[in-house]
């Protein structure tokens, strides 16, 4: 088998790999597991009720960009769920030991976790966000709000959104990577989100005051932010090539 | 060929696991690894496996070292682990995905192993499966996908008496000549009729490493004459059929290796087991 079909067949069984519920695992039943496809479920079927309260309580109009925030949302708060899976004793061991290299388990890591399951993500959310909004419009109009706020879309996912995306996500693979107590994960991997936001936040709101202030936030954006991202990567790249792969 | 040279391996520098191991494993045979609790034995397993890296010394597996895990080498090679994976997929999709990974994985001798686990329907979602079940499925992947090297991790706990049964029967089929089977267990007496070697470990260091052969050749395992020297008697356990003993085989007897006696004879009287197989 070659390198690629492995890497395809790895990043099948990262898709399929099962993970524990947080809440019980956090409460001690850690054998507790549960499929990813039912996760899927309940994650899509959030942005569906925000969509369901938002057009039919508050009569507000179907926006595709909120549909695609909250998707973003969830989408890092699961793949944390699911990276956290790799510290299990006995699925690591197992994966570790598959015949495949380094190399080709990290770039399975990395399809399915910034790419597939984010994209998944955000069409899941953005559509169950539609489709509750839909019949909210429909219970409350009897038609449906359309309103295509482009431009909301346009603010909440430009590259700014992308680049602290991904330095989240990389951030989160380097936690999973290194630190192995749960709780200790969650609280830094919630922790180093705040931060980054927050960050994210500043550089933003700086903008427009002064060119310098621009400039630096261009700089934060397009250099900094992805500079960072490809480093926390490349640390748990090393961590996974020394220990656990 | 499994090598170990001058092993030496700690979790916490203050506390050796192993020290100073130097092992051969050939092919062709089942390897019975025997050891107390938290002796080391999972960790040498580990060890072999590439899971662990010495601290000391060297682990290779036809001169390579696993704990670089190339492809080539984890190819050969299958570590059960006492627990297995709990997983949401059926048995069927489990062993599509991650048969492919084996070159030598054969579907037909993963059914017939379940078969002689009476394991038939593999649409079952092995989260749903015993404990004992799952390792039913797990023990016929690992041995379906005929890797040279399979090291097992207490193989038989969780296992039934009829698939104990089963277990040596397909393993004793499954390991041929080009293979090579070390087995970690506190079950001696589960698989002591297939081992063909024992390598038992004790305080980081190596007890025994002979073949079945050479450990009867030795050491006497039988009912006591009463005309026994006492000094050459290692080990003494009273039983319905009279006192069992394992003594010092100076007249050639041939006797059957009981591993349990075997291993009660090697801690009771260590200094004098060690003297009889020639061990520092």
């Amino acid at each position: 088998m070659d390198s690629l079909k492995r890497i395809l067949n790895l990043v099948k069984r990262e898709l399929t790999v099962p993970f524990a519920l947080p809440n019980k695992s956090f409460f001690g039943d850690k054998n507790t597991y549960s499929s990813s496809g039912r996760w899927l479920f309940w994650t899509y079927s959030f942005p569906f009720l925000m969509g369901l309260v938002d057009c039919w309580w508050q009569s507000s109009s179907f926006t595709t960009a909120k549909g695609i925030l909250y998707g973003g949302l969830f989408t890092v708060a699961f793949a944390f769920m699911i990276m956290r899976e790799y510290l299990k004793k006995t699925n690591r061991a197992f994966v570790i030991l598959l015949p495949a290299s380094v190399q080709e388990k990290f770039a399975a890591k990395i399809i399915a976790y910034y790419v597939i399951i984010p994209l998944t993500m955000l069409v899941g959310c953005t559509l169950g966000y539609y489709i509750g909004a839909l019949a909210g419009g429909f219970i409350t109009n009897g038609q449906a709000n359309f309103a295509f706020d482009w431009e909301f879309f346009a603010k909440v996912f430009n590259f700014s959104s992308i680049s602290i995306g991904l330095m989240c996500m990389s951030a989160l693979f380097l936690i999973t990577s290194f630190v192995k107590n749960e709780i200790v994960q969650v609280i830094l991997g919630v922790a180093v989100i705040l931060l980054l936001m927050s960050l994210s936040l500043l550089a933003s709101g700086i903008k427009g005051y002064a060119d310098w202030l621009d400039f630096s936030s261009d700089i934060a954006t397009y250099v900094v932010y992805p500079l960072i991202s490809l480093m926390l990567l490349t640390g748990s790249y090393i961590k996974l090539k020394r220990e656990r792969a | 060929m499994i090598e170990i040279k001058n092993l030496k391996f700690w979790y916490k520098k203050n506390k050796t696991v192993l020290q100073d191991i130097n092992l051969q494993l050939q092919e062709g045979k089942i390897v019975g690894l025997l050891g107390k609790n938290g002796v080391g034995k999972s960790t040498l397993l580990h060890l072999i496996a590439g899971l662990q890296f010495p601290v000391e010394g060297i682990v290779t597996a036809d001169g390579e070292i696993p704990g670089q895990r190339k492809v080539s080498t984890l190819q050969n090679m299958f570590l059960l682990s006492e627990e297995v994976p709990e997983t949401t997929m059926t048995i069927e999709k489990f062993v599509k995905i991650n048969s492919v990974f084996y070159p030598k994985f054969s579907n037909d001798d993963f059914t017939s192993y379940m078969h002689e686990f009476e394991v038939t329907d593999f649409t079952l979602r092995i989260d749903k499966l015993s404990f004992g079940t799952r390792k039913k499925v797990f023990i016929a992947f690992a041995l379906a996908c005929n890797t040279k090297y399979l090291l097992m991790d207490e193989p038989t706990n969780g296992l039934d008496i009829p698939s104990k049964a089963s277990f040596r029967k397909i393993l004793r089929l499954a390991v041929s000549e080009d293979k090579l089977a070390v087995i970690s267990t506190h079950q001696a007496r589960d698989l002591q009729n297939i081992l063909d070697s024992i390598v038992m470990l004790d305080n980081t260091n190596l007890l025994l490493n002979a073949d079945d052969w050479q450990i009867t050749e030795k050491l006497y395992f039988g009912i006591a004459t009463g005309e026994e020297n006492e000094d050459d008697i290692l080990y003494s356990e009273q039983t319905i059929a009279g006192n069992q003993i394992v003594k010092v085989n100076k007249d050639a007897s041939e006797s059957n290796l009981d591993v349990e006696l075997l291993f009660n004879a090697a801690f009771n009287r260590k200094d004098k087991f060690k003297s009889v197989f020639n061990i520092k």
